[in-house]
């Protein structure tokens, strides 16, 4: 188990390398002048060879990428050349926004998704069948942005619900300050006790939350359906319930934890994709996470940021795939780790 | 009054090629502590007859009866099967490992059945479980508690299946096929488990079995399906001595022998009709070496021409007529 996990972290380590090897290759032969970026606004032919000594993108290429590489290792990101700050400050204070939209969005399809695909696996062809088939359907192909303003439209324009956009309410910002203490609002505002602020903190993310869960919830739900409908067909169902246990306990208890597999591996993939899946959403809400952050990096070919964001992006990837295999593993004891 | 009394049992499957009559109106009697044995070829509708009495015909199967009653309470028509599953009847299947289930250890399953039936928590219910295990032949029983079911044997996952059957405290046990899949040593070893297990609990258990060594070895009565209907029911003593219906006959002298080379119950020649298309006569009629004159139109019902010895016939009917 443990050597299981060694050897999982070890290959991590090798796609991490391979992934900055290559968005770093990537980011030096696209046809831009990061060195004009760096010297600011109208810079003169010295300023830009002094911006681009200073930056080392005179050194050869592998030079460079030692360099690059050496900075990482050493916890070090670099800094923007657009904002001049360190990287990892900047990450500091906008990931976890994005990071709390995500987890949440991903905690929605678990707590949705999951037991309506058991609900529409038991009882197949059925009318909530029909029903989540359809909105699942339209969950997986309605785009974001025209659920965002459809959402909008209904929870703060018709019903005066919902707040319309942002991470908090100024009133609330000023009143019920949350003190930033993990960077998450929800964790933050519980961990002080300030239970206004939890409470403005929590209207604000159903939106934009919802929104980006709409995608996995559909995909858990009909995951976690197919799978219902297969185990709900084995015989060992059959003699739990012979063996006169409820139904409740044969659906959620017996059957759930022989079909969960599929579901985690698609709400594993779905944590990953939303977190860049996010920035789209984060845009339409103005969510202060890395959306805006990485659109303003791509559009001034801001390089530091955008492979220190990919690289971040990797990591969860991999760490989160290695949770679910090794969730698995517990789950079903024929599973070997190998 | 008998302790499961079946009357007139017909299952019918709504397939879209049509109605498929599964059993088609079977008569059984169970006395309390015996072990009944029902045997029949593939198909000719055991498991559905076993499963209507616990309410688990699946869908589209529809299950109806004149009379369907167990320790003097109704089975028929009934939505609420809490009383019953578990609580009065338990079952154990032909394939152990698949009935299992796969991701929770031997000592959480039985532990959830014993908490759900007889309210038994924490060590109250692992001592009841470990004694359990001791009982169905498992003396092993902390390694078993902590096993999952793919870590045992196939003859020690049967066992712990029966443990398991009968944690709820149930008093009739329906066995389908328990020995089928595993080899004759073991095959051995589980029937006499059951019968030990009757001596001891007083249980009743309705034993489905496609082979007639077990009903020779195992039980007290014997009913004989053919084509979901009862064809012959017996002691299996008297079975066995003086078999009187053609099906049965063919299938004891088609048993293996010592120094003759084994074959199965399909020996006798010909197809087991299907049941879409109802048959007139004796659904036998088509593979029968002594066929004659009423038995293509006339369905032959099960008379006793010897008191305790049913046979469904018309060499008998004719007989009981005229005597
Ligand atoms: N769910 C079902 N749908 C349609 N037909 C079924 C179903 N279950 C059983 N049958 C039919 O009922 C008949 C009896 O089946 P079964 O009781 O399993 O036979 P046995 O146990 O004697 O081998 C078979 O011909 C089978 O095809
Ligand atoms: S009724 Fe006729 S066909 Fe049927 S078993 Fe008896 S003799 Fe054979
Ligand atoms: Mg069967």
């Amino acid at each position: 188990m443990t050597l299981y996990i060694l050897r999982r972290l070890a290959l991590a380590g090798l796609v991490l390398f391979s992934v900055s090897a290559l968005t770093f290759l990537i980011s030096r032969v696209v046809p831009s002048d990061p060195a004009a970026l760096f010297a600011g606004q109208r810079p003169t032919a010295e300023q830009i060879a002094l911006a681009r000594e200073r930056l080392g993108l005179d050194q050869p290429l592998v030079v460079q990428y030692a360099r690059f590489m050496g900075d990482i290792l050493s916890g070090d990101l670099g800094i923007s050349y657009k904002t001049k700050h360190a990287i990892a400050s900047d990450l500091a204070t906008f990931l976890p926004a994005t990071l709390e939209l995500v987890l949440v969005s991903i905690a929605l399809a678990l707590l949705i998704g999951i037991p309506a695909g058991v609900l529409a696996g038991a009882q197949r062809g059925g009318w909530f069948d029909q029903a989540t088939r359809v909105l699942s359907i339209a969950g997986v192909s309605i785009p974001a942005f025209w659920l965002a303003l459809i959402l909008q439209l209904v929870f703060f324009g018709a019903w005066h619900l919902l707040p319309l956009s942002s991470r908090t309410s100024n009133e609330a910002a000023i009143m019920y300050p949350i003190q930033a203490i993990t960077g998450f609002h929800l964790v933050d505002a519980a961990l002080t006790g300030n239970w206004t602020g939890w409470v403005d903190a929590a209207l604000h993310i159903v939106l934009p939350a919802f929104t980006l869960a709409t995608y996995p919830i559909s995909l858990t739900l009909r995951m976690t359906r197919a799978a219902m409908v297969e185990v709900l067909g084995e015989k060992y169902i059959v003699a739990a319930r012979a063996q006169g246990l409820p139904e409740r306990d044969v659906l959620f208890r017996y059957a759930l934890k022989n079909a969960i597999v599929p579901a985690l591996n698609v709400l594993g993939l779905s944590f990953a994709f939303s977190l860049t899946g996010s920035f789209l959403v984060e845009v339409i809400f103005s969510w202060p996470g890395l959306g805006k952050y990485v659109t303003d990096s791509i559009l001034n070919a801001d390089f530091p940021v955008i492979v220190s964001v990919t690289l971040i992006v990797t990591v969860f990837y991999v760490l989160i795939n290695l949770a679910v295999d090794l969730i698995q593993a517990r789950l079903d004891p024929r599973v070997v780790l190998r | 009054m008998s302790y499961l009394e079946v009357q007139d049992l017909r299952i019918a499957f709504q397939t879209h090629a049509g109605r498929f009559g599964a059993v088609n109106g079977i008569d059984l009697a169970l006395e309390r502590g015996e072990i009944f044995g029902l045997v029949g070829e593939s198909g000719c509708g055991k498991t559905v007859t076993s499963l209507a009495l616990m309410g688990l015909v699946p869908p589209p199967g529809e299950v109806t009866a004149a009379r369907l009653t167990l320790d003097g309470i109704d089975l028929l028509g009934r939505r609420d099967w809490r009383d019953v599953r578990g609580r009065r009847v338990a079952m154990i299947f032909q394939d152990p490992a698949a009935s299992l289930n796969p991701t929770f250890t031997l000592g959480e399953q039985l532990v959830h059945v014993i908490g759900h039936h007889l309210g038994q928590k924490g060590a109250t219910a692992r001592a009841r479980a470990a004694a359990l295990l001791v009982d169905v032949g498992l003396p092993d029983f902390e390694r078993i508690l902590r096993a999952y079911p793919h870590q045992l044997s196939g003859g020690m996952q049967q066992r712990a299946m029966i443990a398991l059957a009968l944690a709820s405290g149930a008093n009739f046990l329906i066995a389908d096929e328990p020995t089928t899949a595993l080899d004759v040593t073991i095959q051995a070893q589980i029937l006499r488990l059951l019968k030990g297990l009757r001596d001891k609990h007083g249980l009743t258990i309705l034993l489905i079995t496609h082979d007639l060594g077990v009903v020779a070895q195992t039980c007290d009565r014997v009913g004989v399906l053919y084509a979901g209907t009862l064809v012959e029911t017996a002691t299996a003593v008297e079975l066995f001595r003086a078999p009187q219906h053609p099906y049965t006959q063919g299938l004891l002298a088609a048993l293996p022998r010592p120094g003759s080379r084994g074959t199965d119950l399909a020996a006798i020649e010909g197809q087991v009709p299907s049941g879409m298309t109802a048959v007139a006569g004796c659904p036998f009629a088509a593979r029968c070496p002594q066929v004659f004159g009423p038995c293509r139109s006339a369905r032959p019902i099960l008379l006793e021409p010897v008191a305790g010895h049913g046979v469904a016939c018309h060499l008998y009917t004719a007989q009981e007529a005229a005597s």
